[in-house]
């Protein structure tokens, strides 16, 4: 079988999962503020913050809870609360490691939220 | 309790905050929520996220300036020391001054700061951005002096042009042991109705009182340019921040300044 590279794998699972939100109508516009912002947060406060806070956030909100899920599951980790132990438990090195590889899977999920899902306004808001 | 920070700087970031004295408000505003608690739960001391964030922003807002700032404004006042280049002038945040307001984080509040001091600082942008909107509607029939002043776009280079003036960033003025940093609430009422839109926004809804910081003190704004520009520019951003204002919120009234005596 031909090799794929890890940003094709990354890709091929980013785009299914976010493709699965898409036709969520209470999730999608959540999501995709989730999907858009994640990124900065990683640049400004780091990854151990950024996914603990997602943790600590998908107790109520389920579009964090799903967004969590996905990013994991792009990378490779079971689920999101491994994925958080092991950013927590990572030495330096490893640590840098996993900020790279997730944050490359988290701009696909980023690309492909933009594209797949429409911006839709505010509850309430004057179309 | 959600750890938010990697087990091997669990003794460092305590221990550092509170050793110097003097962290860096920028750094302990990014890492400084060590853990927290997961939505609708608290931890083992009984704190909500909502109480811990509280926290973190109170160490910060206790942080007064360093002498380090201090002299670096001292620096960067003699810098911009020259009439002939510079105009300056000194305003006074008349309330509260919200800028750099972020969301991504844990604190979900921030400021924009000096990334070396973590003093807060107006961005030159911001500045301008705010000066540009006020002039296109005070000198709105003067195109020619919009132009010059804030530069002009287009689709070559024979048709975009830099502006004729700089809008320094604005330093948060030292004085003594003064305080930059205050704490604000912000309290949404309908939190499911304008966040979700799943539900409708009725009187039984409980309050949610989410802890925000802001600025308060005087700032040095600076313009740089040639002579009648320079000077019309300053007078352009006095009218625009006493009036209209800069940063988050101004529709509420943050982000207003008022002139003071001192000469800058």
């Amino acid at each position: 079988m031909a090799q794929r590279t890890r940003t094709q794998r990354y890709a091929g699972r980013a785009i299914e999962r976010v493709l699965s939100v898409a036709g969520d109508a209470g999730l999608r516009r959540e999501y995709r503020a989730r999907a858009l912002s994640f990124p900065a947060m990683v640049l400004q406060s780091g990854l151990a913050q950024a996914v603990g806070f997602l943790r600590a956030k998908s107790g109520d909100d389920a579009a964090y809870r799903c967004y969590l899920r996905h990013l994991a599951e792009v990378h490779g980790t079971a689920n999101g609360n491994a994925l958080h132990e092991a950013i927590i438990a990572a030495p330096l090195p490893a640590y840098r490691r996993l900020t790279q590889e997730l944050l490359e899977a988290a701009a696909l999920i980023k690309r492909y939220a933009q594209a797949e899902i429409k911006d839709e306004p505010e509850p309430g808001a004057a179309p | 309790m959600i750890v938010l920070t990697r087990q091997t700087l669990h003794a460092l970031v305590d221990a550092e905050a509170t050793r110097h004295g003097r962290p860096n408000p920028g750094l302990l505003l990014r890492r400084g929520m060590v853990a927290m608690s997961p939505a609708g739960q608290a931890g083992a001391a009984g704190d909500t996220a909502g109480r811990q964030k509280e926290k973190v922003i109170g160490k910060v807002v206790d942080l007064p300036c360093s002498p380090e700032y201090a002299a670096a404004y001292a620096r960067w006042r003699r810098a911009v020391g020259d009439d002939a280049r510079f105009s300056r002038t000194e305003l006074e945040v008349d309330g509260r001054l919200y800028i750099g307001l972020v969301r991504d984080n844990p604190l979900e509040t921030g400021v924009a700061v000096n990334h070396t001091y973590g003093m807060p600082l107006i961005p030159g942008s911001s500045i301008k951005g705010v000066v540009r909107a006020a002039a296109m509607r005070w000198l709105k029939d003067r195109a020619d002096a919009n132009a010059f002043l804030f530069g002009r776009g287009g689709e070559g280079p024979d048709e975009t042009e830099a502006g004729g003036v700089v809008f320094h960033d604005a330093w948060w003025v030292p004085e003594g042991e003064g305080k930059p940093f205050v704490p604000e609430v912000v309290t949404p009422h309908h939190r499911d109705y304008y966040n979700l839109g799943s539900a409708h926004a009725t009187d039984f809804d409980d309050p949610v009182p989410a802890p925000q910081i802001a600025v308060r003190g005087r700032f040095l704004f600076v313009v740089e340019g040639e002579g009648g520009w320079r000077e019309l520019a300053m007078r352009l951003l006095t009218l625009a921040l006493t009036e209209c204002g800069v940063g988050g919120k101004t529709t509420s009234g943050y982000g207003r300044f008022r002139q003071v005596d001192r000469q800058a």
